[in-house]
């Protein structure tokens, strides 16, 4: 609890009364700050018997915003280790947290607390993309084998990638790029209007969106409708700039809250049942989100994503009961997969060395090859970005008799990589 | 009363997490909307008569540095009990569409906020300009001691003005709950405007709030929608330019 307390209080200093401080609050509040900031982390499972200890520095928002990623990336993580004792190449697999929070600068000191103070051996996690890409340097520079577990910057594949810097998740231009086909060649919808938060990960997917939709004779109904990130504001105004009456569609990234306000506001004002196609990356109707608007979920919403909850593989299926029983009731989400997945990387790739990582390039190389069946499907690295390469599932929001709101896979593009070079 | 109080924003948010609560519980938000203010007007006077009484005397840095410990104790309460997930509750039957003005379109939610504002902000000025309580409270605002000798029961006064205000408050959470999300952090996003309202207006000032208010919600929908990136820096713009013309606010004031 007191760390929790600690961690929001960095939180709070650092993401939003630093910044719009005018109650000279911040100065006498950093002090407490950087007192407390000493705490904030703990050990997770249980001690294995065997082997010298292999010690993995996790760094996840547990506070902030995104604390429920970081939550269930830490839970998907969890149960992976384990499943497999954790132990592997007959080392013990300590795993020592950080909060990642919500702004860089306490990312940073998150990396170099779990590196320099906790001496890890391995770095994974970081969900927001300035964090993942504000860290790389320094990564980097260490040779510290690193896994992202979320953030999806395309350029952590491309211009920015490194050797010791793998990624488990996807990156922002995978899960929208497919879609653009589908949409214009499958859906035959030509005019889509294009809505999302402008930020990163927003910017990245649309355009990715654009570049396969208008390829394939598809217009971009503009303006486009940019909304602030956050967006803590009325959603009235930007709801009302989709122009209902001259497009097919609408393509949309944006998740968590923003997605939440952004639907209810649309489902209420009448104009999601104007659109002839409700379509986006799959965050903007994954699991957190139906679960909030219930029935003002978008029915019939054509999204593209590497995971969804009734996926029927053996492994998913495995997975999700698994997971809903190991955390009480918990239904399992894609971040949950995607720790999951992480965490068997790790485990692989030890296994592979026999727990040998003092050669950092063969420890790298035997990440590298570790390919293997997730929940999400066929799993595997692209030796050239670095980057996972997957399937993206093309899913349709529905309500299921047994499931709720969810999303039924309807279509899938497999092996879709990232074309870095 | 010249508190500074932090803190609420978390009765706002404890009034949402209310709604949330009691309309999973029964499906009625109007049940919601007379529990919240209850609730809080309790929780208002206990901390008022525990806590802050104590503080009054002591400037407003003190005030500052206790109510903003509340903040960081009820948000992690909210945390342990509901967790950091999102959450959402439907507008009550009846308000959940939309309404066609001219060539306009509303959700009739949103009017249904904006008439309780204008209903809750008018009752304020009459209450704050024409009855004897609004009298007391604005003697005991300008001069406590004087008041005092005048007979006025300033404990009292105070612990109701503060248990009206956080009743307040927690009636806002319930009124923003089906408009908006339902989070951790939900407080603090409040409350920054909040502030930036009260400064624009003039503190001490029902009149000046309102007219803070207008031009705050104004600027921050038209400044998102324009340039998304910059709709905080255009509020505190504004701050800025309204401090530098008239330093205690539009209707502050002049001291």
């Amino acid at each position: 609890m007191s760390d929790e307390i600690e961690d929001y209080l960095n939180w709070k200093l650092a993401g939003r009364i630093d910044r719009r401080d005018f109650l000279k609050l911040g100065v006498s509040a950093a002090g407490i700050a950087l007192v407390a900031a000493c705490g904030g982390s703990n050990t997770v499972g249980p001690t294995g018997p065997t082997g010298p200890e292999f010690k993995l520095g996790v760094v996840l928002p547990y506070s902030g915003v995104y604390a429920e990623l970081g939550n269930s990336i830490t839970n998907g993580m969890r149960m992976y280790f384990d499943s497999v004792g954790n132990q592997a190449g007959n080392r013990k697999i300590t795993v020592v947290t950080a909060d990642e929070q919500v702004a860089l600068a306490d990312a940073v000191a998150a990396t170099k607390k779990v590196v320099e103070q906790d001496g890890v051996d391995m770095v994974a996690g970081y969900v927001s993309s300035p964090n993942a890409a504000g860290n790389r340097n320094y990564l980097d520079g260490l040779k510290m084998p690193t896994l992202i577990a979320n953030a999806g910057v395309n350029s952590l594949s491309r211009a920015a990638k490194s050797p010791f810097i793998y990624r488990t998740s996807f990156s922002n231009w995978q899960p929208s790029h497919p879609m653009g086909t589908y949409v214009a060649e499958k859906l035959g919808k030509k005019k889509i209007q294009l809505v999302y938060a402008k930020y990163g990960a927003g910017l990245e997917a649309v355009a990715a969106f654009k570049e396969t939709f208008t390829g394939s004779g598809g217009t971009i109904v503009g303006p486009d409708v940019a909304t602030p990130f956050p967006n803590n504001g009325d959603q009235t105004p930007f709801v009302q700039a989709i122009q209902t009456d001259k497009i097919d569609g609408i393509y949309c990234f944006m998740s968590g809250t923003d997605a939440v306000t952004f639907l209810k506001k649309a489902a209420e004002l009448g104009t999601l049942k104007k659109l002839g196609l409700v379509s986006g990356a799959g965050f903007f109707v994954e699991q957190d989100v139906l679960a909030a608007i219930t029935d003002a979920a978008p029915d019939g919403a054509i999204t593209g994503l590497h995971w969804a909850l009734p996926l029927a593989n053996k492994e998913n299926q495995d997975f999700v009961s698994k997971y809903s029983k190991k955390f009480s009731g918990r239904q399992a989400d894609v971040f949950a997969v995607q720790g999951f997945d992480t965490a068997r990387v790790i485990v692989e790739a030890l296994n592979a060395v026999k727990g040998n990582t003092t050669n950092k390039d063969a420890f790298m190389t035997a990440i590298a090859g570790v390919s293997f069946k997730s929940p999400r499907g066929d799993f595997k690295f692209d030796a050239t970005t670095n980057n996972v390469v997957q399937t993206i599932y093309v899913r349709k929001t529905v309500k299921d008799p047994k499931l709720g709101w969810t999303n039924q896979v309807i279509d899938q593009y497999p092996g879709v990589a990232d074309p870095g070079k | 009363m010249d508190v500074l109080n932090l803190a609420h924003g978390s009765f706002y948010m404890i009034g949402a997490y209310t709604a949330y609560t009691v309309v999973m519980a029964t499906q009625n938000f109007w049940l919601a909307l007379l529990v919240a203010p209850v609730l809080l007007a309790v929780i208002g006077a206990a901390l008022e008569m525990v806590f802050f009484r104590r503080l009054y005397r002591h400037g407003h840095l003190p005030q500052v540095l206790m109510t903003f410990g509340f903040t960081l104790v009820f948000v992690d309460l909210i945390r342990s009990r509901f967790g950091p997930t999102t959450r959402a509750i439907p507008p009550p039957p009846g308000l959940g569409g939309a309404v066609h003005l001219a060539t306009a379109t509303f959700s009739s939610y949103s009017l249904f906020v904006l008439g309780i504002a204008i209903v809750i902000g008018a009752l304020l000025v009459i209450g704050w300009r024409l009855t004897r309580l609004g009298v007391v409270l604005r003697a005991g605002v300008s001069d406590k001691e004087m008041a005092g000798l005048l007979g006025i029961d300033l404990p009292r006064t105070f612990t109701f003005t503060f248990a009206f205000g956080a009743a307040l408050a927690g009636l806002a959470g319930v009124i923003a709950a089906p408009e908006f999300a339902i989070y951790p952090g939900m407080d603090a996003n409040v409350l920054i405007l909040a502030l930036v309202v009260v400064v624009i207006g003039g503190l001490g000032s029902i009149e000046g709030a309102l007219l803070g208010a207008a031009v705050i919600g104004l600027g921050y929908v038209i400044g998102s929608t324009l340039f998304p990136q910059f709709a905080i820096g255009l509020i505190f713009a504004l701050m800025a330019a309204v401090l530098i013309i008239r330093p205690s606010g539009l209707l502050g004031r002049r001291s």
